[in-house]
């Protein structure tokens, strides 16, 4: 009985893996918002979009957040991260997790990143994979990759680039050979004032697939953030907001896609 | 097919006339070119001529014009005008265009649209009261070698096209006189024995500053389009922002759509913050009447406004339609919420064909239905919307945010939720199908100034349709993209490179079998327009279009303008040489041509071929203006109609005498 639900559970990650890759590339509910334009952005959750941006990071960080995909309990990701700077460098540590058994994958990651002469930051980060095979009963494990670098022309404006997976790990059962997906990203952060910001980046997947992304951030009030964003293709737009509460926030968004509706997701941060 | 071609014939450019005027001509085309794909009238965009025109002789007061003044603009969003308001009220009388610069939303580019219609004198109210002209207008159009003549045996009428206006201004009346005659219209015999086929006037006075009192022909305007907006009305287009409908309740009507207008009574009253607009009009209508249980009943209204065939005559005038109803405001500081109720009646059942996409769309005499529309501004946001239902219960909501987060940055979001079942005979919302009915959508668009001399502007439009369009064969949903990027080395040049994508579920019928796929139209744009001197202006373009149904059309078009304008002298010219390949139709590309003031062309290019035209305008004294167009197309090959293998050419030639006085 439980050979149906998982075998559709399958077909559709597996359909995500050949459009975009997109669940394995977990986001936080900001960028979510964002449309998942994170490539030139900095700060904490730069742990999944670019390392690089980590570098920016001044105090240590607590952090998960949960994603809903589709409003299909199945398909939900929650990631744990935590982000310590430990002089001029900055390490992080994330953990997470996609799906539910019969078909669970997780994800754990170790990223350092720096600054060099104020302006060029550049991070990695090792990733272990693993995923359950329900049929075996086994937990199969592999290992990725992921580097990036971000230049800040000056405060308003910061390019990235970013590569996960660059020599495409795999994984080899004995009925299909299971290939984790590679993105190659550029992206750019544009500081339009002091309250709003206008991300922008574009992904390949090394296949063929290119996406394009943008992504705006309002501060409406003193901390209180509303983002909106589109990418395509697929298709998404994708909105949330965000406050903050002394030293904790709170961030909400989902993503909308036509034939498969809403993604809600929320994260909540505490900066130590 | 007519609507369509009606569709396509419609959009246009016009570069009015002297030397001075240059910019507003490049306003003009801007605006225009920014709406046109999405203009669902000719007669649209004339009223906006209207209003140009008149500004231009009468140039705003910056220091005392009121809100709706600057609308009358037709270049500034609600947002910017609060701003500009506020920041007038705030440091007292502006001296100069520059000083604008420092009101947020507003920048370089935005002020040399409205530098033209701007005056910073305080113009006292003799000036004003002394305002006075009157206007007659002739204008003849007639297509040489076209098909159009060898359809001729089958019309009543020559393929002349004929039209004559004239028009009087005054500081308390307004009137004027609309007569056309379409090419195959019979003229001075056989229907039309008294002369034109389409006749409209109309008579505004104010009685005071608080009432105005509409007689003839007009056109009402309220909320956000869902329950009646006649007339110019903007869409998606170019300029992404700009979501927000400004209603300006009721105007004379003085274009020559033959149908969508009202006829009778209207005033526009006011009363502290109340407006009430209340109109009552009776209008006879096109419409091919059948009988069904000896009751009268009707399939369809007629639109096209074509009376050259039996039939059409037949059919013309042949349904009376009533219409009552009242838009009431109320309007305080930067909020107003409003309430509208219309009310039509037919003299004959509505009886729709059985078509799925009729399935849910009420039929029957008469039809009613009320909406309430709001908008609203918080420092600098704005809100916007309007919410309607119709009397068998069908709902609507359009309902958007315009931000303003930076003086370099614009970004709005509309969200619309109409019912299947929702219909109003003159509903024209922000909605991808004309039909304002059955479709559920979000809309994001912004325009960044990112640097000095770049524009940056892009939307985004998600649409789901649940039920069946006359498109398509089952629920469907699309997507729509527009992103431009606009460079401005100096204010003689600018660049701009434009794409735009759709991609929609569209019906295809094979054999008994009919199912929907997805169709793909691409467009690149590359235009440049260089002002080489005050009296010379060169503009280009290059675009390339991409079609993808069940199969794949490319298509290619490029021209040439120049725009002369000789300092001191009574003339001017600009003509255009263009050239263009398409595999077909599907991928066929638009082009807007300079064409006579008041007149519009776009024709749709596809196959190969050349196209060219000549304008020249000249006057003749102050009083007199002439203008003249020459346009000609040579089709190298005739892929369509297999019988007419090699080129064919055809030539289009136009007339246009104005008197002012």
């Amino acid at each position: 009985m439980k050979l149906l639900p998982t075998f559709f559970t399958l077909l559709f990650c597996f359909c995500f893996v050949h459009t975009s890759g997109q669940d394995y590339f977990v986001s936080d509910s900001r960028t979510l918002a964002l449309a998942d334009a994170s490539t030139a952005m900095s700060g904490y959750w730069s742990v999944f979009g670019n390392q690089a941006g980590l570098a920016s990071v001044q105090k240590a960080v607590l952090a998960g957040t949960f994603q809903n995909k589709f409003l299909v309990r199945e398909l939900s990701t929650a990631t744990f991260t935590f982000v310590l700077p430990i002089q001029t460098s900055v390490i992080a540590v994330s953990f997470s997790q996609f799906g539910h058994i019969p078909f669970r994958r997780n994800k754990i990651g170790v990223a350092y990143a720096k600054s060099l002469a104020g302006h060029f930051r550049f991070g990695f980060q090792f990733n272990r994979y693993s995923i359950y095979l329900v049929e075996n009963n086994s937990t199969e494990t592999s290992y990725g990759l992921e580097i990036g670098s971000q230049y800040e022309f000056s405060e308003k404006f910061t390019i990235g680039a970013h590569i996960v997976n660059p020599y495409q790990t795999v994984i080899r059962l004995s009925s299909v050979t299971y290939r984790y997906p590679s993105l190659i990203s550029l992206g750019t952060y544009f500081k339009v004032s002091q309250d709003f910001s206008w991300v922008t980046a574009i992904n390949h997947d090394l296949e063929k697939h290119l996406t394009l992304k943008t992504g705006f951030e309002y501060n409406i009030r003193d901390r209180l953030f509303i983002r909106t964003g589109i990418c395509g293709k697929p298709y998404q737009l994708s909105a949330g907001f965000g406050f903050k509460v002394s030293k904790t926030s709170f961030d909400f968004a989902t993503s909308y896609n036509q034939y498969l509706g809403n993604s809600p997701s929320v994260s909540i941060q505490y900066q130590f | 097919m007519v609507r369509l071609f009606i569709l396509i014939s419609l959009f246009g450019i016009v570069i009015l006339g002297k030397a001075q005027n240059s910019k507003i001509g490049g306003s003009v085309e801007d605006l225009l070119e920014a709406t046109g794909e999405t203009m669902s009238d000719d007669s649209d965009i004339q009223e906006i001529l209207d209003d140009w025109e008149d500004l231009q002789k009468n140039p705003l007061n910056l220091n005392s014009a009121t809100n709706d003044d600057f609308l009358r603009l037709h270049l500034l969003s609600e947002v910017q005008i609060n701003n500009l308001i506020a920041y007038r009220k705030k440091t007292g009388t502006i001296y100069s265009i520059y000083e604008l610069l420092a009101v947020e939303g507003l920048n370089q580019d935005i002020l040399q649209r409205i530098e033209p219609f701007l005056t910073f004198e305080n113009i006292g109210s003799q000036t004003i009261s002394s305002r006075r002209s009157t206007d007659v207008l002739m204008r003849t159009t007639r297509t040489l070698n076209g098909p159009d003549n060898a359809d001729q045996s089958k019309y009543e009428g020559s393929p002349q096209k004929l039209y004559f206006r004239m028009k009087h201004i005054s500081s308390t009346v307004e009137c004027g006189f609309v007569a056309e005659k379409d090419p195959g219209e019979a003229f001075f015999r056989k229907s039309n024995k008294q002369g034109f086929d389409y006749n409209s006037g109309f008579v505004n006075f104010g009685l005071n500053h608080n009432v105005r009192i509409f007689v003839g022909d007009y056109t009402v305007r309220f909320g956000q389009g869902l329950v009646a907006w006649q007339g110019f009305s903007m869409g998606k287009s170019a300029e992404t922002t700009q979501v927000f409908r400004s209603a300006q309740g009721i105007r004379s009507y003085t274009s020559t759509d033959e149908n969508q207008f009202f006829r009778g009574f209207a005033a526009q009253l006011k009363y502290k913050n109340f407006t009430a607009s209340p109109y009552v009009s009776l209008h006879k209508v096109d419409a091919s009447l059948d009988t069904i249980d000896g009751a009268r009943c009707f399939g369809a209204l007629q639109t096209s406004g074509y009376h050259r065939t039996g039939t059409e005559v037949e059919n013309e005038k042949s349904l009376t339609q009533f219409s009552t109803g009242t838009h009431l405001l109320f309007e305080s500081g930067n909020w107003a919420i409003g309430g509208t109720v219309s009310f039509t009646r037919f003299n004959a059942f509505l009886d729709r064909s059985d078509e799925p996409y009729n399935q849910f769309l009420p039929e029957g005499k008469n039809n009613i239905v009320g909406g309430i529309d709001w908008k609203g501004s918080l420092k600098k946001t704005f809100i916007f919307g309007e919410g309607a239902i119709c009397s068998n219960n069908g709902r609507a909501l359009v309902t958007g945010v315009m931000l303003n987060p930076a003086s370099n940055a614009e970004l709005s979001v509309v969200y619309r939720n109409i019912n299947k079942t929702y219909f109003s005979y003159f509903a024209n919302a922000f909605t991808e199908s004309s039909r304002v009915n059955d479709e559920h959508a979000i809309y994001l668009g912004f325009k960044i100034y990112p640097v000095s001399r770049i524009v940056f502007q892009a939307y985004a439009d998600f649409f789901r349709f649940k039920w069946i369009k006359y498109t398509t064969a089952a629920p469907s949903n699309g997507t729509e993209f527009l992103a431009q990027l606009m460079y401005i080395p100096s204010r003689k040049t600018n660049f701009y490179l434009r794409f735009f994508k759709e991609e929609k579920g569209q019906r295809i019928t094979e054999s008994t079998k009919k199912y929907n796929v997805s169709q793909l139209i691409n467009r690149l744009r590359f235009n440049y327009t260089f002002n080489m001197s005050e009296e010379v202006c060169l503009k280009g373009r290059m675009e390339f279009s991409y079609y993808s149904k069940q199969i794949a059309e490319k298509g290619f078009l490029v021209f040439q303008d120049i725009v002369f304008h000789p300092e001191g002298k009574t003339y001017s010219l600009n003509g255009r040489l263009s050239y263009y390949s398409t595999d077909g139709y599907n991928s066929r590309l638009y082009a807007y041509e300079n064409d006579l003031l008041y007149s519009f062309a776009v024709p749709a290019l596809y196959n190969k071929g050349i196209r060219s035209y000549l304008n020249i305008q000249k006057d003749f004294g102050k009083k007199i203006t002439v203008w003249f167009k020459l346009a000609s197309t040579f089709q190298l090959e005739n892929k369509e109609q297999e019988g007419l293998s090699g080129n064919s050419i055809k030539a289009e030639l136009k007339l246009q005498i104005r008197y002012h006085f």
